[in-house]
């Protein structure tokens, strides 16, 4: 009675280890107790062991599928999630981030074609003489005409100024807007498209407002309002359409500069003496894979500036506050945004030596 | 010795190499289970909003709020809560419960890494952002009647993406799984199995008729033992079939007459290989080590199966 008595032994183990497999799924770590841990612990590796000598035991293969079953099964509960070690996110957030964005050519990309357009676009629609037309062609007449009846209203005087549920639409509208175009990136065309897109309608819209044809009045109105959250809000496209044409790049050109990878990305045996541009071929699943190691902070801080910006959008922007204060918000902001990518970002000699 | 199970498979099996330096495989989720996880998420997020909406406006926690002036707190909470719960449901709950959310974890999915470990917050969070692309390509609504008057238009989310992408890879990984390296495995609750009896006697006393010298291969081993548990489903004539292929050429082996059935010399085989006491290999020694009783209750495991390798030494 060989391999059938033991079966029949293990059968005992190997049933205590599924129950404290389901036991530990269900509760949590601490209500187990110690005891059990280590029993699980043991039991897990008794029938790793079986599992590995199951071929010289000459197990049948429904038993030695169960064991796979149940090695992996305990393998989840053993092994898990890694935690965020939240000590470092200072670090990342203040020295990692505006460095990896300052360097990022994508982000320097996106900044350029974003404003390039939002800039000619807006001076397309500020000279309707010239270019007639131009902003209800972008923008649609429909849109012009709400927004122009939108801003025929003080800012303070529409919406019941500030309010939290405000804050909370701004949070879900515009962070969604940002992480649609960061996800759309990976295509590149169309992460380029989306961006092209918003600098035309957000540069016709400025410029219409700022045209001859609007209302002294109303154009005031716009601007006061828009002032504040400007900043952050157009900054923070910027950096997740950035972000986004980070990965849609990396699939296209699976290459890396080397002394932008981390230690652990580096292939092996790779190292070429004689290569002058120093950058590493990779497949392109790979390069997919470190181009989204370094796209999620950018998409991270961009996600925090929405949010900030729907913040000001929502207390500030529609306040009674004279126009003053805003402008005043708005040069605050810029200069924050000038700190972070410029003085924080700028690449030390200590970070070489590191 | 590579086992048969370690090479290579074309199903959907996947091996994973533990830090304790054993292979064990995992089984890899398929589109439609993941579906219908899927599904099941959308479905337990849409009970939880409506939930959330029968309490404030039936149960009248709603009014206390407006009677209290937080009204705009409420809509604030309310839109807050969704957007959460669109973004970032799935990714926090894959950090939080190691890989599962709620729908995974009633059909008995987690999320692992593409070298079996446990997932982190970088990949849940990656992982669950490009779900967006999944809804691809998504198309305008092709009826004029039904776009009227309503802006954004309309758009069909076809979730062909979900469905194409897994399809062309080895491991059924969506495009955030690429992007991530992660795949989906099933983490079945398995019962385990017993050994297939063998009713009849004829078969125990065929059995002492194979040469007792002749050692069966680990493959015919394996396919011995796959037909022995599967045969109660099938017909007399549908055995005699299949066993025929072994079974021919081993009674000619054997000098058996070849009129015996088929069928009972493969449970023949079987028993002799699984029950009886002569061990597979034709030593004793082995079967003794093996069958001894000493092992106490709350031994430690571990430390029997060390010390008890095949064929080492007797305790």
């Amino acid at each position: 009675m060989k391999v059938a008595q033991l079966i029949e032994k293990r059968r005992v183990y190997w049933q205590e280890l599924e129950n404290l497999c389901a036991q530990m799924s269900s509760s949590r770590k601490k209500t187990i107790g110690a005891r059990n841990i280590a029993r699980f612990a043991t039991l897990y590796r008794a029938a790793c062991a079986d599992l590995a000598l199951a071929d010289s035991y000459q197990l049948p293969p429904n038993i030695v599928d169960y064991l796979h079953k149940l090695v992996g099964r305990a393998h989840g509960q053993l092994y898990r999630s890694r935690r965020v070690d939240w000590s470092k996110i200072g670090d990342i957030l203040f020295r990692q981030i505006p460095r990896e964005i300052f360097q990022d050519r994508c982000v320097q990309l996106t900044f350029w074609l974003f404003w390039m357009v939002f800039l000619l676009a807006g001076f397309m629609a500020a000279n309707p003489d010239r270019f007639p037309n131009f902003a209800a062609d972008i923008v649609g007449a429909e849109n012009i005409d709400m927004y122009e009846q939108m801003y025929a209203d003080a800012p303070s005087s529409r919406n019941n100024g500030p309010t939290a549920s405000g804050a909370a639409f701004y949070v879900n509208h515009n962070t969604g807007i940002g992480i649609k175009c960061f996800v759309v990136g990976i295509t590149v065309i169309g992460g380029i498209c989306v961006l092209l897109y918003n600098a035309a309608v957000l540069g016709a819209t400025f410029g219409h407002m700022a045209s001859p044809n609007v209302s002294e009045e109303v154009s005031e109105h716009f601007f006061e309002f828009v002032t504040a959250h400007g900043p952050f809000e157009l900054t923070a496209i910027v950096l997740a359409a950035g972000a986004g044409l980070r990965i849609g790049f990396s699939l296209i050109s699976p290459y890396h500069k080397e002394e932008s990878l981390q230690p652990d990305e580096l292939p092996e045996g790779e190292e070429s003496l004689f290569d002058k541009s120093r950058r590493v071929a990779y497949e392109r699943i790979d390069s997919l894979r470190i181009g989204a190691k370094r796209a999620l902070p950018v998409m991270g801080a961009s996600a925090i500036l929405f949010i900030l910006a729907a913040m000001i959008e929502a207390w500030i922007s529609p306040s009674p506050l004279p126009e003053q204060v805003k402008q005043i918000v708005a040069i605050f902001c810029s200069g924050l945004l000038m700190v972070y990518f410029i003085v924080l970002g700028y690449p030390r000699r200590e970070s070489d030596a590191a | 010795m590579v086992a048969p199970w370690n090479t290579e498979a074309i199903d959907s099996q996947f091996k994973v190499v533990t830090p304790e330096n054993i292979a064990f495989n995992y089984q890899v989720a398929g589109p439609f289970r993941r579906l219908l996880a899927f599904l099941l998420d959308l479905a337990i997020r849409a009970a939880v909003i409506l939930a959330f909406f029968i309490v404030l406006s039936i149960a009248g926690v709603g009014s206390v709020f407006v009677s209290a002036g937080l009204e705009d707190l409420m809509f604030a909470l309310m839109t807050l809560a969704a957007f959460f719960f669109n973004w970032f449901y799935m990714a926090a709950f894959e950090y939080w419960w190691n890989g599962t959310t709620p729908g995974k974890w009633l059909l008995n999915l987690r999320v692992t890494t593409d070298d079996g470990e446990p997932i982190n917050l970088f990949q849940s969070a990656v992982r669950n952002l490009f779900r967006y692309v999944d809804m691809w390509p998504m198309v305008p609504l092709p009826f004029a009647a039904m776009r009227e008057e309503m802006t954004p238009e309309p758009v069909v989310v076809t979730f062909l993406f979900a469905l194409i992408v897994p399809i062309f890879n080895q491991r059924f990984q969506r495009i955030g799984d690429l992007i991530a390296g992660t795949m989906v495995v099933i983490e079945d609750r398995s019962w385990l199995m017993k050994i297939a009896k063998i009713e009849d006697d004829r078969a125990r006393l065929l059995a002492d008729y194979i040469p007792p010298n002749f050692v069966a291969p680990r493959s015919m081993v394996k396919a011995v033992a796959t037909y022995v548990e599967r045969r109660r489903y099938f017909t007399t004539a549908r055995r005699r079939e299949i066993a025929r292929h072994l079974a021919e050429p081993l009674l000619d082996k054997f000098g058996l007459p070849a009129d015996t059935s088929y069928d009972l010399l493969l449970c023949a085989l079987y028993y002799r290989t699984f029950l009886s006491k002569h061990s597979a290999d034709g030593t004793k020694d082995d079967s003794m080590l093996l069958g001894d009783g000493t092992m106490k209750e709350h031994s430690n495991p571990y430390l029997a199966t060390a010390n008890s390798p095949v064929g080492a030494g007797p305790k």
